[in-house]
């Protein structure tokens, strides 16, 4: 076996399908991923938040018809969880979402919010009717 | 996975959530609390002793709860800090009562 120096991205890729039970199974991944390199229980949580965040948009605002199905990809990069989630939908523009207005909190509308709070990075990669990538990044802290 | 246990008593509602509530449960969530008779004038509390997940799917349903009944006095106790944390977050524990 060869040993993974630091500057080697492993990638570890899941295709899940837009059927809502399976969001756990991105849950489970990340669990073992980011346990692997050494995140705290807190951290784990929040990402575990945060990916399935991700996921949910990408089945319910990304995948079009019931068997589309929606990537997420874990890069471990030294000590640099990179987590994508990529769909084919209708896309959109991460500026024009406005925040949660917590006076008048409603139904909807919150799970962006969280993720930028959780993860060190968020980026958006959409084009209209071209699908979406989320980027979403943590640093191990020591 | 997730369940739910209901106590409906006089002066109170008391909801138990176990488990995980995501996009795949929250919809056993709003059925359930859907199906809860005679909760007018009732305090309702949320016991999270074991809940282990929620997200936005969660939170929006337990603000669905709140705008069905505005006048409800609600409570929400014994959540684990990565519960809590998401209520921080959120604003949640500006409308619900946490402890
Ligand atoms: N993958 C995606 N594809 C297309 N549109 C998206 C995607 N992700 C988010 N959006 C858009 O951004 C909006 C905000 O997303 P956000 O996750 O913050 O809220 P929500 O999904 O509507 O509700 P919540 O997450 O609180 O259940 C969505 O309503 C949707 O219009
Ligand atoms: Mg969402």
């Amino acid at each position: 076996m060869e040993v993974q120096t630091k500057e080697d991205a492993v990638k570890i890729s899941l295709t899940l399908p837009g059927i809502p039970e399976f969001v756990s199974v991105a849950r489970l991944t990340l669990s073992g991923i980011a346990n692997r390199m050494g995140f705290d229980i807190d951290a784990i949580e929040d990402l575990k938040v945060a990916v399935s965040e991700a996921c949910t948009n990408a089945m319910k605002h990304g995948c079009n018809i019931a068997d589309d199905s929606y990537v997420v990809n874990y890069i471990v990069s030294g000590d640099r969880l990179i987590i994508d989630v990529c769909d084919s939908g209708r896309g959109f523009d991460l500026e024009a979402v406005e925040s949660p207005d917590f006076d008048n909190p409603k139904e909807n509308g919150l799970g962006l919010y969280i993720i930028k709070t959780l993860m060190d990075e968020v980026e958006v990669k959409s084009l209209e009717n071209n699908g979406t990538i989320i980027r979403m990044i943590k640093q191990l802290e020591e | 996975m997730l369940s739910i246990s209901i106590n409906n008593e006089n002066d109170k509602l008391e909801v138990a959530l176990i488990g995980e509530v995501d996009i795949y449960t929250v919809d056993m969530l709003k059925n359930k609390m859907d199906e809860v008779q005679e909760v007018k004038g009732k305090e309702i509390i949320f016991d999270l002793e074991k809940l282990d997940y929620i997200d936005s799917t969660g939170l929006g349903a337990l603000i669905g709860v709140k705008g069905k009944h505005p006048d409800a006095v609600i409570k929400v106790v014994n959540m684990k800090s990565n519960v809590s944390r998401l209520f921080d977050i959120t604003g949640l524990s500006k409308i619900f009562i946490t402890e």
